[in-house]
């Protein structure tokens, strides 16, 4: 494979349904890094993944992954990349023992050691038939299944959505080991901002198929932040340097994209750190301008 | 490939249980049978007419090993639709055809184990009861387990195309039920040509030997029986002469759902119409 920046680059990619358009979608997942994905339910989070994996085609725009064509070179692209989807995809009549025998004569790389320390690890029964499992249990399944070929991308389609806190802790701490290596790289997609802002080094923030914000995590949020004032200061405030205000009856809290020049403009304005999860509510609402 | 064809077997364990459990039932109830003809009261009262018959039913009992197999492709191709692994394999380091070659093999596999299972316990219980072993009658079972074969390829297709079980499986009625008519009606011709043709001789003679229909020496049921065993007798010779060319027709024909098959799973995951009632499957 040729060297390569970054691991997944996506460009112009359009797809048209009845009612949803995915927008001239441009961003990259730079190797090495985690990218998170964040968007609204119905956003194109899964329309966009399900593009970079092939399994639906663009109507125009090109994606390449390790910097070859997802299309042309699907074959090679796929012996080094995972999927882990929201839903467990295999037979519920299966057990971990059985899936082992499938994939290892699938994957050249895949490694039988690996994948039972990681059921050790999860503690997964490896005679238990899918079927049986919890959620929680099928998801760490897909996890284990996923890290046990040597996939340099691993791609996360709401994996960590539905499971609870100690469960999703312990995922993210095994997807920080998995980065320690300097050719793996992940795209999470994920409406759980939380998850993202605890390891994403970069995100990308859709909304109705059309990309808001793609950056560095820590640039975004350092750029973004939330105005606080009463509702006669908001009057004064240049309605073009917010992306849009939660009116309530206690005052006006603005999402504003460039701290540092709002605060230079308007001083002894209080603007407070903005969470991902504030930049996402703000900015899906960015329309209204206003709102409660 | 070799994946894929340990996940076929895989999910076909219990299929596979039926199958085994169909034959061994049939091969016990023939076995008891064959020794009441020999031994027992069906040869006291049957004579040897009853053993003869025992002897013919024998190679098509079995029959029922591989129509349980028949539904092996519709079961495992909606099973990995309901599991979603239809999506989950668009993501391995496989192309569409070494998918659905997979595919093949694993059905090929599957009913050449029947076959071979079939022909051991032929030859156990040929030594055993003294049987002449006839070649005809495996031939026979070999032909309809091509038969088989062919059937369970023909119907993945219509799973790959709609991408659907209750569209797979409705297809693969059709074509069942498309087959089981063409059957009753090509029978029905047979025994209603053989009819004819006996009434037409039985009238005949009567005129000829100036006797009344029910004092000929032969009865127009017997002679019906008789053309209608010849007439298949004759179809027989045919399609063995032509066996070949029947064979070759199917590989042609196969290789063609083959490859069409393979272009149904080629297609993006939307190209199909989401599935109705919220069918797993479907990328919406």
């Amino acid at each position: 494979m040729e060297t390569y920046s970054n691991a997944i680059e996506i460009k112009g990619i359009t797809k048209r349904y009845d009612g949803f358009t995915l927008d001239g979608l441009s961003f990259n997942v730079p190797k090495g890094s985690i990218m998170g994905f964040v968007g609204q339910n119905g956003a194109g989070k899964s329309t966009t993944i399900n593009t970079i994996l092939n399994i639906i085609r663009p109507d125009e725009g090109s994606v390449s992954v390790f910097g070859l064509d997802n299309i042309r070179d699907e074959v090679e692209i796929k012996k080094n990349i995972a999927a882990v989807f929201d839903e467990l995809p295999f037979h519920e009549t299966l057990n971990a023992k059985n899936l082992n025998s499938i994939l290892k004569r699938i994957f050249d790389e895949w490694s039988s050691e690996t994948f039972f320390n990681y059921l050790d690890r999860f503690s997964l029964p490896s005679k238990k038939k899918f079927g049986q499992f919890s959620k929680g249990m099928k998801m760490k399944l897909q996890i284990a299944a996923a890290l046990s070929h040597n996939a340099r991308l691993l791609i996360m389609d709401e994996a960590t959505t539905g499971l609870d806190p100690v469960v999703r802790n312990e995922i993210l701490d095994i997807f920080l080991e998995y980065l320690q290596n300097e050719e793996h790289s992940i795209l999470m997609s994920s409406h759980i901002t939380s998850d993202l802002e605890k390891i994403a080094d970069s995100v990308t923030f859709i909304d109705k198929g059309k990309l808001l914000i793609t950056g560095y995590k820590d640039d975004v949020l350092d750029s973004h932040g939330i105005l606080k004032c009463s509702r006669s200061d908001y009057e004064s405030i240049d309605k073009n340097d917010i992306i849009s205000a939660r009116i309530t009856e206690f005052g006006v809290e603005a999402l504003v994209s460039d701290k540092s020049e709002c605060l230079r403009k308007y001083s002894g304005a209080v603007i407070d750190a903005a969470s991902l999860d504030d930049i996402m509510v703000y900015y899906v609402n960015r329309n209204k301008k206003e709102w409660s | 490939m070799k994946g894929i064809i340990v996940k076929e077997l895989f999910i076909a364990r219990k299929r596979f249980c039926i199958t085994a459990a169909t034959y061994f039932t049939l091969m016990l109830m023939w076995i008891l049978v064959k020794m009441s003809c020999l031994y027992g009261n069906i040869g006291k009262y049957a004579g040897k007419g009853a053993d003869e018959a025992a002897k013919t039913t024998y190679y098509f009992a079995v029959f029922g090993m591989l129509v349980v197999l028949i539904g092996f492709v519709i079961n495992n191709t909606g099973s990995d639709i309901v599991s979603r692994w239809n999506i989950y394999q668009k993501t391995l380091p496989m192309t569409s055809k070494q998918l659905v070659g997979a595919v093949y093999l694993a059905n090929a596999v599957t009913i050449s184990a029947a076959v071979l299972t079939h022909l051991l316990m032929t030859f156990i219980l040929c030594a055993i009861f003294g049987i002449g072993f006839k070649a005809f009658y495996l031939e026979v079972f070999a032909a309809f387990a091509v038969i088989v074969f062919f059937f369970n390829a023909m119907s993945l297709y219509p799973f790959y195309r709609f991408r659907s079980v209750k569209k797979g499986k409705l297809a693969a009625s059709v074509l069942l039920g498309g087959i089981y008519v063409g059957l009753y009606i090509a029978l029905y011709f047979f025994t209603n040509s053989s009819a004819q043709k006996a009434h037409e001789e039985i009238s005949r003679l009567a005129q000829e030997m100036n006797v009344k229909i029910s004092k000929l020496p032969v009865t127009e049921d017997k002679l019906a029986e008789e053309y209608l065993l010849r007439d298949l007798g004759k179809l027989t010779d045919t399609l063995l002469d032509f066996r070949w060319l029947f064979l070759i027709g199917a590989a042609l024909l196969t290789a063609g759902v083959f490859f069409m098959s393979a272009k149904a799973l080629d297609r993006p995951m939307d190209d199909t119409k989401p599935a109705e009632n919220g069918e797993k499957g479907a990328v919406s």
